[in-house]
């Protein structure tokens, strides 16, 4: 059968993955290839350098901008702390005297006799870049980053918040869930959201999210279309949508299988070219019935749109030709049998994901 | 690479646009002496890996060109059959593109809305994206603007600020900030970053010095020499040399496909702006095109002799969908649907279709949501443009003869000026019926008097920007002929509406000497399915313009299109949504 499957998030028991760990600039690697690293591992560290701060040092002192290096106690590379003394300048025989001060700890990186001022940058700080995921270090490549390959189980929402966190999964209804990762079958609200984050939770798994109530968590700002950056207190992850939408079986199988793991989970979504989805990556899933989910990964697809939508369906039929839909819009389909009610029901290809 | 004589005839034409994920090529040939596009075919863009190569995604549409054409294009060592021998080959190879995020440029200015804003128009008119517009005055600190740079990778700056003569102190600032980012080009660091200067003249020497290390300075004449000035034809025209010498060159590919060109590769956007300019030139056409894809809307506009340009970044069907819904507002949405809606479903299925931007509408209600969200994109959009296309800010401003006082520049563009409005992209060329395509350009740009409504189904205006340099008279051909689907001619009054007041009557006279009339009262949205080419005349109430002035009567010769007219007597703004009316001129249209 001829399938397309446009929005496709994926939901693996056993999988092989390659995770390239990209480095900050002149990273020092820890690691070496074939090395085992566990995922909290630091594969590589780097020093980051700090902010630059602009300081108007002539107009402060009040003396000409192309004059101000004259006044300067320091000069380009010295160091300096925060509330240290730049420059002096004393006029009227001593009565009058200013002085300009450094806002951070830091080095004097530039100073301008055109615009008059002193640009100070912060100290450099230590970057860690951790594993992420527990494998083997197969490539070292200081340019471009340390490649792991591991053997995992992997989940892939269809939208996050957040960066990259590691912990153990727990279900809603632990009563712990400080440090851990909480996973819950039901469309989340944002009172559940605070709750799990006050609670000390790193991340929480659902399968939706009523658009209102994500606003009322991330704030309106938030852009759908590319998130990993918020700072929103925990980092999350949507398997199916917006709205009161079920978690699909498999999915909700995997999840269940990984509760009590040590998993990482990533949050970070893009929507436009080069698609990233939010995912979760835990140990390898053994099951004896192996065989029969793999017939069923095979053949139950998700209906993403449409009257349907949320509901799981299998594939009867391919249809060769356009057919218009109820929308009048022209479109190739899928004739599908829902799982629930056993209804056959004509579906658009691109409403349907795996 | 030398244009042929325009005297020439029976030249054969093909022209490719490089989009960022399809490749579209035309074949234009003489038909009983008129230009027409014969052919067309695609394939996916071969900028990104593992390929990397966009001639491969060139060859492979060209051979499919051929195949559906029976003109063999391409030889067998791949190269492209030239000049025209026998029923093979054409004479000019040409191509636009936009391939690969087409030119990127982070532009920076002094004041926000003086030589921020020309520096803007310049790169914006030679066909960049403006990922960023940095000026001294915007909202953000330092940091976040060094951050804001240092995250941007850049094809190219733009960096102006300060009239000649003027104070240097500001733009050297700028220029400190810039070093301080070092922005990395997106090509990688082997690359050295452009950057134009187009500020004071008598600052180009230390703004040099500051970027030497940081980026390779070219200098250009000031875009804002004095405040009550603008020239940025200058830094427009840099801008494209360095697009087609160093940043093409970089991409994947792109070396090899100007050799293959006859003409300059132009970015994209740069040649709907040629086309539409020829347009008004060689036609006296004033025209307003709308390119709505789904992350952005390009709105073009060349109207009384000045083009603008405006890309409005998060305005689109998908990507950009739930920023479209924040923007406008939940109501504004909510008020072009027929049925209504509640608040929660709608954000939950703009969202949705964010995400799952490849979803498509299957149903009557869905269909809705999303040409309400056109509309509002489309609204906003223009909104954006008009802004954008003011006279200059800074100036001192003209003082009326009534003795008040100019509240600010004028916008150049006015929707009652437009004479043609096309639009392009998904939502508008793919739209069940026809006439829902005039109704979402209609309520979205609301245009006053006589206006031409129409689409360009495949986009084919770049092809037709590119080839105007070449044959003005074979672009027109084809772009008359083959590229707009005339869809419906609008006719509406300026002002607000009085309603259940009588508006105008109106009398088409046919070329086929049918004759037709009516009267509009203030309130209706009425379609007459005329067809062929005529004299439409129309007689306004006393105070109500249709184009002519108040109260003035006037004829003017309408063309043949597809639906007929739209007289709207909603008034602007509109008085009323006409969704209702909407609805039964649909199955007006289904049933006849």
């Amino acid at each position: 059968m001829d399938k397309v499957f446009s929005p496709a998030t994926l939901v693996l028991e056993k999988t092989r993955i390659i995770r390239v760990r990209k480095l900050p600039p002149d990273a020092a690697v820890q690691v070496t290839p074939g090395q085992v690293a566990r995922a909290a591992d630091v594969v590589a560290t780097a020093s980051v350098p700090g902010q630059v701060h602009s300081v108007a040092a002539s107009d402060m002192l009040g003396v000409a901008k192309s004059k101000v290096v004259d006044y300067l106690l320091l000069k380009e590379g010295d160091p300096v702390t925060a509330g240290q003394a730049l420059g002096e300048h004393t006029a009227l025989l001593g009565l009058v005297k200013s002085q300009v001060v450094s806002p951070v700890d830091g080095i004097v990186e530039t100073v301008s006799r055109v615009s008059g001022h002193v640009m100070i940058r912060e100290n450099p700080h230590v970057e860690n870049v951790r594993a992420f995921v527990s494998g083997q270090i197969t490539g070292v490549d200081e340019k471009n980053g340390v490649t792991i390959e591991a053997e995992v189980s992997l989940v892939q929402g269809v939208f996050g918040v957040g960066g990259e966190v590691m912990g153990t999964l727990c279900l809603f209804d632990d009563t712990d869930v400080q440090g851990k990762i909480v996973c819950t079958k039901d469309t989340l609200t944002v009172g559940a959201l605070n709750r799990f984050k006050e609670a000390g939770a790193k991340g929480v798994v659902a399968p939706s999210i009523s658009g209102s109530d994500l606003y009322g968590f991330c704030g309106a700002h938030l852009n759908l279309a590319a998130t990993g950056d918020e700072d929103v207190g925990l980092t999350l992850m949507i398997t199916e949508g917006f709205g009161q939408i079920p978690m699909a079986r498999r999915t909700r199988q995997v999840l269940l299988d990984c509760v009590g793991k040590h998993i990482s989970m990533c949050g970070i979504t893009q929507v436009r070219a080069g698609v990233i989805r939010p995912e979760l990556i835990g140990p390898v899933i053994q099951r004896e019935d192996d065989k029969m989910d793999d017939d069923q990964a095979n053949t139950e697809f998700k209906i993403v749109r449409g009257p349907f939508a949320g509901e799981e369906a299998r594939i009867v039929e391919t249809l060769a030709t356009p057919q218009v839909l109820p929308s009048g819009v022209k479109a190739l389909v899928y004739r599908v049998r829902l799982v629930q009610s056993g209804d056959e029901v004509l579906v658009a290809r691109a409403n349907v994901a795996r | 690479m030398e244009a042929m004589s325009q005297n020439d005839t029976g030249r054969v034409f093909v022209i490719t646009d490089c989009g960022s994920t399809t490749t579209k090529a035309i074949l234009i040939e003489q038909i009983d002496g008129v230009y027409r596009q014969t052919y067309r075919s695609e394939a996916a863009t071969t900028v990104e890996a593992p390929v990397a190569d966009v001639t491969v995604g060139v060859r492979r549409a060209l051979l499919d060109l051929s195949a559906v054409s029976g003109r063999r294009l391409i030889d067998e060592s791949g190269d492209i059959i030239r000049p025209v021998s026998g029923s093979d080959g054409c004479d000019m190879y040409m191509t636009t593109s936009s391939a690969g995020g087409g030119l990127q440029m982070v532009v920076l200015g002094l004041v926000k809305t003086i030589s921020a804003a020309s520096a803007e128009k310049a790169a914006l008119g030679a066909g960049a994206i403006v990922t960023d517009c940095i000026a001294c005055d915007d909202t953000r600190s330092m940091l976040e603007q060094v951050e804001r740079l240092r995250r941007q990778r850049p094809d190219m700056v733009l960096l102006a600020g300060g009239t000649d003569g003027g104070q240097q102190v500001g733009v050297v600032e700028l220029a400190e900030l810039l070093a301080l980012a070092e922005p990395v080009p997106r090509f990688g660091e082997r690359y050295e970053l452009p950057v134009v200067y187009a500020g004071n003249s008598d600052a180009a020497a230390a703004v040099s010095k500051v970027l030497s290390h940081t980026a390779r300075v070219i200098v250009e004449k000031n875009v804002r020499p004095l405040v009550e000035t603008e020239t940025i034809s200058h830094a427009r025209d840099r801008i494209h040399t360095l697009f087609l010498e160093h940043v093409m060159q970089q991409a994947p590919g792109f070396g090899a496909l100007m050799d293959l060109c006859d003409a300059d590769v132009v970015p994209t956007p740069a040649a709907v702006g040629k086309m539409l300019q020829l347009l008004g030139e060689k036609k006296s056409v004033d025209a307003l095109c709308a390119d709505i894809g789904g992350a952005t809307t390009d709105v073009f506009s060349f109207v009384n002799g000045k083009f603008n340009r405006t890309v409005s970044a998060n305005l689109g069907m998908s990507y950009s969908a739930a920023f479209v819904l924040k923007e406008s507002g939940i109501a504004n949405i909510l008020r072009w649907l027929p049925k209504g809606g509640d608040e929660d479903t709608l954000l939950n299925q703009l969202m949705n279709k964010t995400i799952r931007p490849t979803t498509i509408p299957e149903t009557l209600e869905e269909l809705a949501v999303e040409q309400a969200l056109a509309r509002e994109a489309l609204r906003l959009s223009l909104a954006h443009h008009a802004t954008f296309a003011t006279g200059l800010k800074g100036t001192v401003g003209e003082r009326n003869i009534d003795g008040g006082f100019s509240t600010g520049p004028k916008s150049d563009f006015q929707i009652r000026d437009v004479d043609l409005i096309v639009g392009s992209g998904g939502v508008l060329s793919h739209a069940p019926l026809q006439m829902q395509t005039v109704a979402m350009l209609v309520d979205a740009f609301l245009p006053e008097g006589v206006t031409a409504i129409a689409k360009d189904s495949i986009f084919m205006m770049p092809h037709l920007g590119i080839l105007g340099d070449i044959d003005d008279t074979a672009a027109l051909e084809v772009f008359f002929n083959d590229c707009i689907v005339p869809l419906a001619t609008c006719v509406a009054p300026l002002g607000k509406a009085i309603p259940g007041r009588r508006a105008f009557s109106w009398r088409f006279d046919g070329a086929d000497g049918t004759v037709s009339s009516g009267t509009v009262i203030f309130g209706e949205l009425i379609h007459e399915p005329l067809k062929g080419d005529g004299r439409l005349t129309l007689a306004p109430q006393r105070h109500v313009d249709v184009g002519f002035g108040a109260g003035c009567n006037g004829t003017l010769q309408i063309d043949d299109t597809l639906l007929g007219l739209i007289l709207d007597g909603r008034g602007r703004p509109l008085a009323s949504m006409g969704t209702g009316e909407w609805q039964r001129i649909y199955e007006e249209c289904q049933n006849g």
